[in-house]
């Protein structure tokens, strides 16, 4: 409602920034396409689906522009280092996902921010 | 010239009745108080006028223009700017960002950020804090200079002296009567009788949905039996 009364369109807002990261997420899967040179149903399962969540989540999307960019890293640095070490590597990431959504939703660059702060003060 | 007017305005909620028959017109550059007891139809009068509460019936006026029927983003932007009793930043954001989005251009003039500094001059330092670390004064601060970079012809004050410092009601209230010498008007509702008589040109007293009785502020004043008769003070 704010931004109503400060004069803004608010639903062309919403739709256009809908339209746009679809968008976006629609050149992310062409070009991953091309790069895979094959395109499968399983990209779109639940399963792919759900560590995007996660990943967003874990970075600070809620919170943060870069928060998804930081998750993405987070989940590939997981993926292949901690993924050399054990087969359950997914188990862990699991854990650490559920740990940060309870006592740091902000994710991980929530906990950058704290810390920047917390040097500054 | 008139600037506002607002005519034969009904709003229901259910079967109860929150908006009567409710008129009322002021022109460029005065102030205009809307006072009576919660429950009275004030605030819903002020959301009716933004659109964001539409009245069933009846007709408003701003600067010529029909904006009945008018989306609320479409109506500020004809030039009116809306101070909520709950302030309604964006609290995540800062100060000078909170004012740098409530830029818009109208037909009436727009107060730059310095403009507000030198209004309300504490507003100087608070321009690279969060708004979510502001003091409920520091926050109307925000509030009304998020009004006038947004370029307003009129007004609208929702409660501006709830919850404040008799120090920062003052500095709201000479605000408020400064924007009268620059041209713009406004419409105070707010609990504080005794603070919108001394600035205000008229006053609607309103119950129940009704505008019950409207007359110039200073009759008010000055006349101690229609205070205590209309708003039950000595």
């Amino acid at each position: 409602m704010r931004a109503r009364f400060l004069g803004y369109r608010v639903w062309w807002f919403k739709f256009s920034v809908f339209v746009l990261s679809t968008a976006i997420a629609g050149l992310a899967g062409a070009l991953f396409a091309m790069a895979q040179q094959s395109a499968y149903p399983n990209v779109m399962s639940l399963h792919q689906s759900g560590f995007v969540v996660m990943m967003v989540l874990i970075g600070g999307g809620l919170a943060s522009f870069w928060g998804p960019l930081l998750g993405a890293a987070f989940f590939i640095l997981a993926r292949d280092l901690l993924g050399a070490y054990t087969e359950t590597w997914l188990l862990w990431y699991g854990l650490v996902f559920i740990a940060i959504v309870l006592w740091k939703p902000e994710g991980l660059a929530g906990i950058g921010r704290s810390l920047v702060d917390r040097v500054r003060s | 010239m008139v600037l506002f007017e607002a005519r034969n305005l009904h709003k229901r909620f259910g079967d109860r009745v929150v908006l009567e028959d409710v008129s009322l017109a002021f022109d460029v550059g005065t102030t205009t108080g809307i006072m009576g007891p919660n429950g009275a139809g004030k605030t819903t009068t002020l959301r009716a006028v933004l659109g964001l509460t539409p009245p069933r019936d009846g007709r408003i006026a701003f600067d010529g223009r029909d904006v009945i029927g008018l989306p609320t983003h479409e109506i500020a932007r004809l030039g009116l700017s809306w101070v909520p009793d709950d302030r309604r930043v964006f609290p995540s954001l800062t100060v000078a960002r909170n004012l740098e989005i409530a830029r818009k251009a109208t037909r009436f003039r727009r107060y730059s950020v310095d403009e507000c500094c030198e209004i309300f001059p504490a507003l100087t330092h608070l321009l690279p804090r969060e708004c979510e670390n502001l003091s409920g004064g520091e926050l109307q601060m925000v509030s009304i200079s998020r009004a006038l970079v947004g370029a307003p012809g009129l007004v609208l004050f929702d409660e501006p002296s709830q919850g404040l410092a008799p120090k920062v009601v003052q500095d709201v209230m000479s605000t408020i009567t400064r924007l009268k010498a620059a041209g713009v008007a406004s419409l105070v509702v707010d609990q504080n009788i005794r603070t919108v008589l001394d600035i205000a040109d008229r006053v609607f007293i309103m119950q129940l949905g009704r505008i019950v009785h409207s007359a110039p502020a200073a009759e008010l004043r000055d006349d101690a039996g229609a205070r205590a008769h209309w708003l039950g003070l000595d």
